[in-house]
């Protein structure tokens, strides 16, 4: 048997166990190939109970290798998520056993399982992004509220954080486009006068 | 990397996926743990399938083997793993145990005596690690052949050809007084030329005799 088919057949099989197991209750949604390719599938799962992420919704982009299962697959976060080992700009998630730790026996399942528990328990001194991880060690609160914030924005949680959304309002007002000053508001620590000086240098 | 924190996390999920009938995995640290428990009547429904899958094709294993530290492959699968390791760093998939080609066991079922993985295009097994005293329970192949006699033990069972004991062993082997092993292709090629040659050294000593 070839690589790539042993990657499908194995795919298939993950599929239809993630398809038919009661995992819903425990925060994966579903998982599904996308536009019948089996090299690329989204998988969907829930931002865990007790952290900033609540009631979000997170898609994962994920790209099997044809030497999948020897190789890990490539997972990023298709939503945006405020997250110390997630990039806040590409979704590239930093967590060790899509790399180094990787083993033949875990499946797209256990890694979804793995990424939610991920964004429960962050990581912070292995951080993907540098400015989330280090405001996560500085400035918990404010930490919290920015990932509440993006999860309310991007993942459709249900929790509302009414200062920020006006801070965006007002530089929204102003002319800038609205992801942009989101990015810019929370890459400065909320603080408008230094996201204007970046919007708008001079 | 700091592996500590992801480590255990990764640790919970295998258990689950080993075998989720023995363990709640009491993920604990995670707030999703307690979900887990859900499973039990799924696996209720089709036990046998998910007890003897192999751990890397999530299939049935074809050429089985287990490692030391009791986890299920097809040899082609675990062998495709260990090559993606540097010998010396290779482990366990399911539990990450040091592990290694040496190290796995090949299991041989009822049915699995003729299809000898050896003779495939994949990747061989090891091969079994067999005492003397298994020895004459395992007919399968004889790859210690030597062109010596010796007698098999107790029972009268022959390994070998007896070039040493001829032309009695010969005599014995044609008579049915020792049992041939079974299986010995070149064997019974040798036997056929000895019976020739006996045959005509029979007639040639009747024949001096007169
Ligand atoms: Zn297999
Ligand atoms: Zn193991």
């Amino acid at each position: 048997m070839s690589a790539p088919n042993m990657a499908f057949n194995r795919i298939q099989r993950e599929l239809a166990e993630v398809a038919k197991a009661s995992d819903a209750e425990k925060g994966i949604v579903s998982l599904e190939a996308k536009d019948g390719r089996l090299d690329h599938l989204t998988g969907v799962i829930k931002g865990p109970p007790s952290s900033p992420y609540e009631g979000g919704t997170y898609v994962l982009d994920i790209k099997i290798p044809p030497e999948y299962p020897f190789k890990p697959p490539e997972v990023k976060f298709a939503t945006k998520v405020w997250h110390p080992n997630v990039s806040s700009v590409t979704g590239a998630i930093c967590l060790d056993i899509l790399r180094t730790n990787w083993a033949a026996a875990m499946t797209l399942r256990t890694v979804m399982i793995s990424i939610q528990a991920l964004l429960g328990s962050p990581v912070a001194d292995d951080p993907q992004d540098a400015v989330v991880a280090s405001q996560f060690k500085t400035n918990r609160s404010l930490f919290d509220s920015t990932a509440k914030y993006w999860a309310t924005t991007y993942a459709d949680a249900p929790s509302e954080v009414p200062e920020m959304k006006e801070k965006v309002a007002q530089m929204v007002a102003m002319g800038f486009n609205e992801s942009d000053v989101r990015d810019t508001l929370s890459w400065s620590g909320w603080d408008v006068a230094k996201a204007l000086e970046k919007l708008a240098p001079e | 990397m700091d592996d500590t924190p992801s480590t255990s996390r990764m640790d919970d999920v295998n258990m689950d996926q080993d075998d989720p009938d023995v363990h709640a995995p009491s993920t604990s640290s995670s707030a999703f743990g307690q979900a887990e428990t859900g499973k039990g009547e799924k696996d209720g429904e089709k036990p046998k399938e998910n007890l003897f899958e192999c751990n890397i094709c999530l299939d049935s294993p074809n050429d089985p083997v287990v490692s030391l530290c009791g986890h299920l492959f097809c040899w082609p699968c675990l062998h495709g793993w260990l090559e993606m390791r540097p010998e010396g760093h290779q482990t366990c998939p399911v539990c990450k145990a040091a592990i290694s080609r040496e190290k796995a066991i090949p299991l041989f079922g009822r049915h699995s005596k003729g299809e000898d993985p050896r003779n495939k295009a994949v990747p061989p097994r090891p091969q079994a690690q067999r005492t003397e005293q298994t020895r004459h329970a395992n007919f399968n192949h004889n790859p210690d052949f030597t062109p010596f006699g010796f007698g098999g033990g107790n029972n009268g069972f022959h390994m070998t050809v007896g070039f040493g004991a001829f032309p009695f062993t010969f005599f014995a082997q044609t008579f049915g007084l020792l049992e041939a092993a079974p299986g010995h292709a070149q064997q019974g090629l040798v036997s056929k030329i000895f019976l020739w040659v006996a045959i005509i050294l029979i007639f040639a000593l009747i024949f001096i005799d007169l």
